[in-house]
C-alpha cells in the first residue's frame, strides 16, 4: 500500500476511535444533563409559583428513589421513576395562584377541590403535546387514581395502573402528609389507605424502607410547620 | 402559510427534481456503458449499503429522515463505475423504503418513494459526471481525487436538495436549514467523507476483506446523528412546554407571545446581530415571561391600577424567569436577557436598575418588541380594557419614550422592521 492510503486509513481508524468515545460516553452524558436541567426548569417553576411546594419534588424523588430500589426496579424504571416525579405536577400552574397561596387557607369549595384534581389529568395532556416525555405521561395520569375503585358493584384492583404511577403515589401521599402533620400521622394515612387508596404491597415496602434508618434522616423529627 | 400552497409549491419543485435526475441518469448512462466488473466487491458492498439505507436517522418532525449510505455506493462507483453505482442506488432506496414500510406496518407513500429516488438519482448522477472530469487522467495519481471527487460532489448535491426540500415542507428559510444542518453536523461530515475516502483507498489496493469493518465507523456516525438530533429536538420541546406552562397559568396568549418572538428576531436582524444569536433573541423573546408562572394571575388580569405591592410582585417576574431559565443548560445565554427586559436606559428599570451600557441589547429588543405588541394588542381577546392603537400611534408613543424607557437606535430599527416588514435583503 502507498504512503497516502495508509494516512488515509490512519486517520479513518483515529477517529473513528475518537469518534466511538464521543458517542459511547460524551454525547450520552450531555443527553441526561440537557433532560435532567428541563425537568428541574418545570419543577423550579411549579415551586416558585407555589411556595409551600417547596422541596417537596426533591424530598419526593429521594423517597420514590429509595423504594423503586428496594423493590428491585431496574435502573431505567427508576430512572422514569425520577422523571415522573419531576413532571408529575407541572399541572399545577392551572391551579389558580390563590387557591394554594392564600394566608391565612380559605375555605375550599367543591369547584375548588375538582380544579386542584384535575392537575394530574392537565399534567399528564401536557406531557402528550412533548414528543420526548410522551412516555410518562400515563405515570403521571395515574399518580392520584385511587388503588381500588368501587363502581357499579364491580371491585377494580389497580393492578393495571403502571407500577410506577403506584409508587408515586404512595410516595407523594406520604411526603404531603409528613410535611403537615409528621411523619407518625403520614404512616397512619398510608396504613389506612393500604388495599384501598394506595396498593398493599409498594405501601408494605414503603413502610419497610421508612423504617430502615438510611432514607429517613431528613425526617427524623415530626415537622409541625 | 396554507398547507395547500405548500403543497403546491412542492409539486412544482418535484417535477423540476425528477427532470434533473432524469437528465443526469440519461447523462451517466451515456458517458459510462454500465458493465459489471468487479463482482466480489459488489457482492460486499451492496449489502452494506442496503444495510446502512434501512437505518434512517429521524432528524426532526417534519419526518426528514437520512441515511448513511453513501461510502458504500462511492464503492460501488469506483469499483464498477457510475452507472452501475447509480442503478444500486436507485434499487437500495426503493427496497430499503418498501422493506421498512413493510416491517413497520406502514403503507408505503408512493410520493416520498419518489422523491427519495429522484434525490439518489441526483446526486449520484451529478457525482458520476464530476467524476467523468478525470477520465484522461493518470488513475494511479489522481484516483483518490477522483474518488473525493465522487464523494463530496455526492454530498453537497444530497444536502442541499434535501434541506431545500425540507425548507418547503417546514416553510422555514432555506439559509437557516442549511445554517442549521451544518451546525449539527460540519465535524461529523467531514468524518464521513473520511470514512468514504477510505473505502476509495480500501478498493483501489485491493483489500476489500477489510470493507465490512467500515460499517463501525458509518454505525457510530449514525448513533451520534440522532443522539445530536435529539438534543436539538428535545431543546424546542422544553421551549414549547415552558410557554405552555406559562399559557396555562397566566392570561398571556400564544398569539401574543409568537409575535413578540418573531418582531424581536426581525428587529434583531435588521440592528445587524448574525442569525444565530438572533434565533436565540426569538426564544429568549418566547420565554421571557416565564416568571409571570410564579405571579398572582388575578393581578395580572386586573384592569384596575396596580398599587404599591402589587407593582412590587409583579415586577418579581423577571428574576423568577430568570431563575426558572438558569435550571437548563441551554438556556444560559439567555438568562441575563430575560432578567434584564425590564431594565430602563435611564436606569429606572428593575430588578436590578442597570444603567444604559449595562443592558444587553436582546433585553432592550425584547422590551420594544413586547411593548408594541401590547401596544397594537393584535387580538381581540386580550386586554379589552384598553382600545388598540394603530401602528403609527403606537411607534410615535415608542419614539417618545426613546432614550428613557427604550434604546434609540433599538426603537428607530423597530420602526423600520414595521415599516418595511420582515428582514433586510
Amino acid at each position: 500500500m502507498s504512503v497516502l492510503s495508509w494516512f488515509v486509513v490512519a486517520c479513518t481508524a483515529v477517529s473513528t476511535l475518537g469518534l466511538l468515545i464521543y458517542v459511547r460516553v460524551i454525547l450520552p452524558r450531555r443527553v441526561e444533563e440537557r433532560i435532567r436541567g428541563s425537568l428541574k426548569a418545570f419543577s423550579t417553576a411549579i415551586e416558585l409559583r407555589f411556595p409551600s411546594h417547596q422541596g417537596l419534588t426533591e424530598r419526593v424523588i429521594a423517597l420514590s428513589a429509595a423504594l423503586g430500589r428496594h423493590m428491585g426496579l431496574r435502573p431505567r424504571a427508576l430512572a422514569d421513576l425520577e422523571t415522573a416525579a419531576h413532571l408529575r405536577d407541572i399541572g399545577l400552574c392551572a391551579v389558580p395562584y390563590r387557591l394554594i397561596n392564600e394566608v391565612p387557607p380559605s375555605e375550599w369549595s367543591g369547584r375548588d377541590y375538582e380544579l386542584y384534581e384535575r392537575h394530574g389529568d392537565i399534567s399528564a395532556n401536557m406531557l402528550e403535546t412533548v414528543p420526548s416525555l410522551q412516555r410518562y405521561a400515563r405515570i403521571v395520569r395515574c399518580h392520584h387514581l385511587p388503588y381500588l375503585e368501587e363502581a357499579a358493584g364491580y371491585r377494580v384492583f389497580g393492578r393495571s395502573l403502571p407500577l410506577e404511577a403506584r409508587i408515586l403515589s404512595v410516595v407523594t401521599a406520604y411526603t404531603w402528609q409528613e410535611r403537615y402533620q409528621g411523619d407518625f400521622l403520614a404512616r397512619e394515612t398510608l396504613r389506612e389507605g393500604r388495599g384501598t387508596l394506595f396498593d398493599p404491597l409498594v405501601v408494605d415496602a414503603f413502610l419497610g424502607v421508612l423504617t430502615s434508618s438510611r432514607a429517613r434522616d431528613a425526617a427524623d423529627s415530626i415537622a409541625v410547620r | 402559510m396554507g398547507s395547500a400552497r405548500i403543497e403546491e409549491r412542492l409539486s412544482r419543485h418535484l417535477h423540476a427534481l425528477y427532470c434533473l435526475a432524469a437528465v443526469l441518469l440519461i447523462a451517466v448512462v451515456l458517458l459510462y456503458p454500465p458493465t459489471v466488473g468487479d463482482v466480489p466487491t459488489l457482492a460486499i458492498l451492496v449489502p452494506m449499503a442496503l444495510l446502512a439505507e434501512s437505518m434512517p436517522v429521524r432528524l426532526n418532525r417534519d419526518g426528514l429522515r437520512i441515511t448513511l449510505s453513501l461510502p458504500f455506493v462511492a464503492g460501488i462507483a469506483i469499483s464498477n463505475g457510475p452507472a452501475v453505482a447509480l442503478a444500486a442506488d436507485l434499487v437500495i432506496t426503493a427496497l430499503a423504503a418498501i422493506g421498512l414500510g413493510l416491517l413497520r406496518r406502514e403503507r408505503v407513500s408512493l410520493k416520498w418513494l419518489g422523491v427519495n429516488l429522484g434525490v439518489a438519482a441526483s446526486a449520484a448522477g451529478a457525482a458520476g459526471l464530476a467524476m467523468y472530469a478525470f477520465v484522461g487522467l493518470d488513475p494511479v495519481s489522481f484516483g483518490l481525487a477522483r474518488d473525493l471527487a465522487f464523494v463530496l460532489v455526492y454530498c453537497v448535491v444530497n444536502f442541499l436538495l434535501v434541506t431545500h426540500l425540507n425548507s418547503l415542507v417546514s416553510a422555514r428559510r432555506f439559509s437557516e436549514n442549511v445554517l442549521n444542518g451544518l451546525r449539527v453536523g460540519t465535524v461529523g461530515l467531514a468524518l464521513y467523507c473520511l470514512v468514504a475516502g477510505a473505502v476509495a483507498v480500501l478498493i483501489a489496493e485491493g483489500q476489500i476483506a477489510w470493507l465490512p469493518v467500515m460499517a463501525i465507523p458509518v454505525l457510530a456516525l449514525r448513533a451520534g446523528l440522532s443522539m445530536k438530533a435529539r438534543i436539538y429536538e428535545h431543546y424546542f420541546e422544553t421551549v414549547a412546554a415552558l410557554s405552555q406552562m406559562l399559557q396555562r397559568s397566566t392570561p398571556v396568549t400564544h398569539r401574543h407571545l409568537e409575535r413578540v418572538a418573531h418582531l424581536a428576531e426581525d428587529v434583531a436582524i435588521r440592528l445587524g446581530i448574525p442569525p444565530a444569536r438572533a434565533r436565540m433573541v426569538r426564544v429568549a423573546a418566547l420565554l421571557h415571561d416565564i416568571g409571570k408562572i410564579a405571579i398572582d394571575e388575578t393581578i395580572l388580569e386586573k384592569p384596575a391600577k396596580l398599587t404599591e405591592e402589587e407593582m412590587a410582585h409583579v415586577r418579581l417576574h423577571s428574576e423568577y424567569g430568570a431563575r426558572i431559565l438558569s435550571q437548563c443548560d441551554q438556556f444560559r445565554t439567555l438568562v441575563p436577557w430575560v432578567r434584564a427586559h425590564h431594565e430602563r436606559p435611564d436606569g429606572l428599570g428593575y430588578p436590578n436598575r442597570l444603567q444604559d451600557v449595562e443592558i444587553p441589547i436582546e433585553s432592550k429588543i425584547i422590551a420594544v418588541s413586547d411593548a408594541y405588541d401590547a401596544m397594537v394588542g393584535g387580538g381581540e381577546e386580550e386586554r379589552t380594557y384598553r382600545t388598540p392603537m394603530t401602528i403609527d400611534e403606537a411607534v410615535a408613543e415608542l419614539r417618545r419614550c426613546a432614550g428613557t424607557q427604550f434604546d434609540p437606535a433599538v426603537v428607530e430599527a423597530f420602526a423600520l422592521v414595521v415599516r418595511l416588514g420582515g428582514a433586510p435583503a
